[in-house]
C-alpha cells in the first residue's frame, strides 16, 4: 500500500529495518506530544503503551522519507552531538550518515576519561555494549572473538573503536568538549558554535537543567567521577590502558591544539 | 483467511483518521481488541479476539528483536 504523506503528520519513525533488499521505515503516532523526553525511545514507548498505538503503525518505503521533506520541509539541524557512553555501532554509523547526509553542519564529538566510561558501562550495559547484539565487523571484530574475549576487554575495543572514528573525522566542523568541561561548556563554547544565540532566560533555564540527572530528570545531578574511578578494576585499566587510553591522550592533544589555535 | 481479513482492516483503519481516534480512545487492552473485532466485521472485515491479540504480541516482539 502506499502512504499519503499527508497521513504521517502526526507520526514519528519509529525504526528502520530491511525487507528483501529494501529498506523500510516503521512509524509510530506521537500525535501533539513534543519529544521532551530524556530519550526518544522513551517517548516512542508511552505512546506504543496505547494498543492502538502499537497494532496500527505505517510502514513505508524509506523514500517516503524524501517525499515527507518535500511536502513539509523541515527545520535543517544546526548541529549534531555525538559521545562516548552508551553508543557503539549506532553512534559511528549516525557519525557517518550525518556527514553525508548533513555536510556542513557543526558537530561535537564529547568523550570521558575511558574507565570511567567502562565501569558505567560495565555495571549498566548498553545495549550496543552486549557482544554480539551488534554486527561484530563495524567494531572490527568477528562473532567468534567477541565471545571468546573478556567482557572488559569487547567493551574497550568498542569504546576504542568510537574514539578512533571521531579521530579520523576531525576537521573544522567538529569540536571536541571532555566530560570535565560540562556542564559550563553548554552555554559558554556551544552557542558560539553551533551559531545560535540564546537569552538569558533560556541561559538560565540550562543552567537549572544542568542541575538536574540528564538521564532522570527528577534526581539532582551528581558528578560520579570519583565513585566511578573506585569501581576501576584491574581488568578494566588493563584493557583501557591497552585499548583505548592511547586514543584519549590523542583525543585530548588535538582539543589543547585546537584550543590553543584558536585562542592565537 | 481472517488474518488476511485483519491486515485488510489495518490497511483500512491507517487510512481512516476518524475510526483511528476511536481506537486510540481505547487504552485498556482488552476493551481494544473487542472494538478492533467489531469495528472490523463492520467493515466487512472478519477475525477473531484471539487473533487480535496474537498480532498485538507479535508486534511487541518484533520491537523487542531490535536489541537481540
Amino acid at each position: 500500500m502506499t502512504t499519503d504523506v499527508r497521513q504521517l503528520s502526526k507520526w514519528t519513525p519509529l525504526r528502520l529495518y530491511w525487507q528483501e533488499s529494501s529498506a523500510f521505515v516503521d512509524w509510530c503516532y506521537v500525535g501533539e506530544q513534543r519529544l521532551t523526553d530524556p530519550f526518544y525511545d522513551q517517548t516512542v514507548e508511552r505512546s506504543l503503551r496505547n494498543p492502538c498505538n502499537l497494532l496500527f503503525r505505517h510502514q513505508t518505503p524509506i523514500e517516503t522519507l524524501g517525499q515527507l521533506q518535500e511536502a513539509e520541509p523541515c527545520l535543517p539541524p544546526r548541529g549534531f552531538i555525538f559521545h562516548t557512553s552508551r553508543c557503539g555501532s549506532t553512534l559511528i554509523s549516525q557519525m557517518l550518515a550525518s556527514l553525508r547526509a548533513f555536510p556542513g553542519v557543526p558537530r561535537i564529538f564529547l568523550y570521558r576519561e575511558p574507565a570511567e566510561v567502562m565501569v558505567s558501562q560495565l555495571r549498566r550495559r548498553g545495549a550496543h555494549m552486549i557482544p554480539g547484539a551488534i554486527e561484530p565487523a563495524l567494531f572490527d571484530m568477528d562473532m567468534a572473538d567477541v565471545f571468546r574475549m573478556p567482557q572488559e576487554e569487547y567493551v574497550a575495543r568498542v569504546l576504542a573503536k568510537i574514539c578512533g572514528e571521531a579521530l579520523r573525522h576531525l576537521d573544522d566542523e567538529a569540536l571536541l568538549l571532555n566530560y570535565r568541561q560540562l556542564p559550563e561548556a553548554v552555554w559558554s563554547a556551544l552557542p558560539g558554535f553551533f551559531g545560535v544565540d540564546y537569552a538569558e532566560p533560556d541561559l538560565e533555564r540550562m543552567r537549572r537543567a544542568s542541575r538536574l540527572d540528564a538521564k532522570n530528570p527528577s534526581l539532582a545531578f551528581a558528578d560520579d567521577t570519583a565513585e566511578k574511578a573506585r569501581g576501576v578494576t584491574d581488568a578494566v585499566r588493563r584493557a583501557c590502558e591497552q585499548l583505548v587510553e592511547p586514543l584519549y591522550q590523542k583525543l585530548e592533544a588535538a582539543r589543547t591544539a585546537r584550543r590553543h589555535r584558536r585562542s592565537a | 483467511m481472517s488474518l488476511e481479513d485483519l491486515e485488510q482492516f489495518q490497511q483500512i483503519v491507517l487510512r481512516d483518521a476518524s475510526l483511528q481516534a476511536a481506537l486510540r480512545e481505547t487504552a485498556d487492552r482488552e476493551a481494544f481488541i473487542e472494538l478492533t473485532v467489531r469495528l472490523g466485521r463492520e467493515s466487512g472485515c472478519v477475525f477473531t479476539h484471539e487473533e487480535v491479540a496474537q498480532a498485538l504480541r507479535a508486534r511487541r516482539r518484533a520491537l523487542l528483536e531490535r536489541w537481540v
